[in-house]
């Protein structure tokens, strides 16, 4: 009876990389919930690999030329976390809201790929690469301006340049998080959850 | 054939007939075999209700099934957009800020 745990965590060892490889890239958001309550408008999505092949399947499925190319953008995307918040007032939130993502931004894993602060605008925004080698496992990316705090995690590989390209044929990079326009791609309407 | 012999005929034709004693017996007898038999059903038949039942609660579950992953697909496709929306806001003002930075003298 006494070896059964041994031969239990023999059996699970092998299975740990197989864990750690499906976490690479990925970072622990905290539960936000207090500053979405003090939030004026904000957005909390999370799309996990499921979800992600669900929405690959739909834009598949649809003959807008700019949908073939969210999909082949998002085709080594894994998961897309996103947390944004924005305020009525300044100093809704902490420091140490943000200090408990950018402690997960260590190297060797993480590596910072852009880091701006305008002064004049008190804004700050970092872009940190996950890379395993020539493989990028995940990106995140962190705003902080005095009325806003946005925080995304994407897991897997995008094309910046490529999303770049697609500014304004999605109805992407035309509007605030929270105030996105309507998709210029042809969606059905779905009955989204309401975002606050 | 006067009316008088019309008559008579008839009578004699229509005279009363005793049915008999088991006239009532017989009636009944034969009623009994002319119904026929009420079917209980049979264990055979029950297997085959609920077959039929269980294929049309599967297909309904199966329709069901893909109507929730149609809508949940939906969903994440709104959300995919949304978060590329937000990451572009996001690089458009580190664009933003980089050229500020370059424009300004030094």
């Amino acid at each position: 009876m006494r070896f059964r745990p041994l031969v239990l965590i023999s059996l699970l060892l092998p299975l740990l990389p197989m864990t750690a490889a499906a976490q690479a890239g990925r970072l622990v958001l905290p539960d936000f919930s207090a500053l979405s309550k003090k939030a004026s408008q904000s957005v909390d999505i999370s799309l996990d690999p499921s979800l992600m092949g669900l929405a690959s399947g739909i834009f598949a499925g649809n003959s807008n030329p700019n949908a073939a190319a969210v999909k082949d953008l998002a085709g080594e995307v894994r998961g897309v976390y996103v947390r944004s918040y924005k305020f009525d007032e300044d100093g809704a939130y902490s420091k140490a809201d943000v200090d408990a993502i950018r402690a997960q931004l260590v190297a060797p894993a993480w590596v910072s790929l852009v880091s701006t602060h305008d002064r004049k605008q008190q804004s700050d925004v970092d872009i940190f690469v996950n890379r395993t080698g020539n493989h990028t496992e995940g990106m995140a990316i962190i705003t902080s301006k005095p009325r806003e705090l946005t925080i995304v995690n994407i897991v897997g590989s995008i094309d910046l340049a490529k999303l770049g390209q697609l500014q304004g044929q999605l109805g992407v990079g035309l509007g605030a998080a929270g105030e996105q326009p309507a998709p210029k791609i042809d969606v059905p309407r779905a009955n989204v959850p309401k975002v606050d | 054939m006067s009316e008088h012999e019309l008559e008579q005929r008839l009578r004699s034709v229509m005279r009363p007939v005793d049915p008999g004693a088991d006239f009532s017996e017989r009636v009944l007898a034969r009623i009994e075999a002319s119904t026929p038999p009420v079917r209980r059903p049979t264990r055979a038949r029950w297997g085959s209700f609920a077959l039929a039942a269980c294929v049309i609660a599967g297909i309904g579950l199966m329709h069901w099934r893909q109507e929730v992953q149609q809508q949940r697909g939906l969903q994440a496709s709104e959300q995919l957009l949304q978060a590329l929306n937000i990451v572009s806001v996001q690089l458009s003002d580190v664009r933003s800020i980089v050229s500020r930075q370059e424009e300004s003298p030094r």
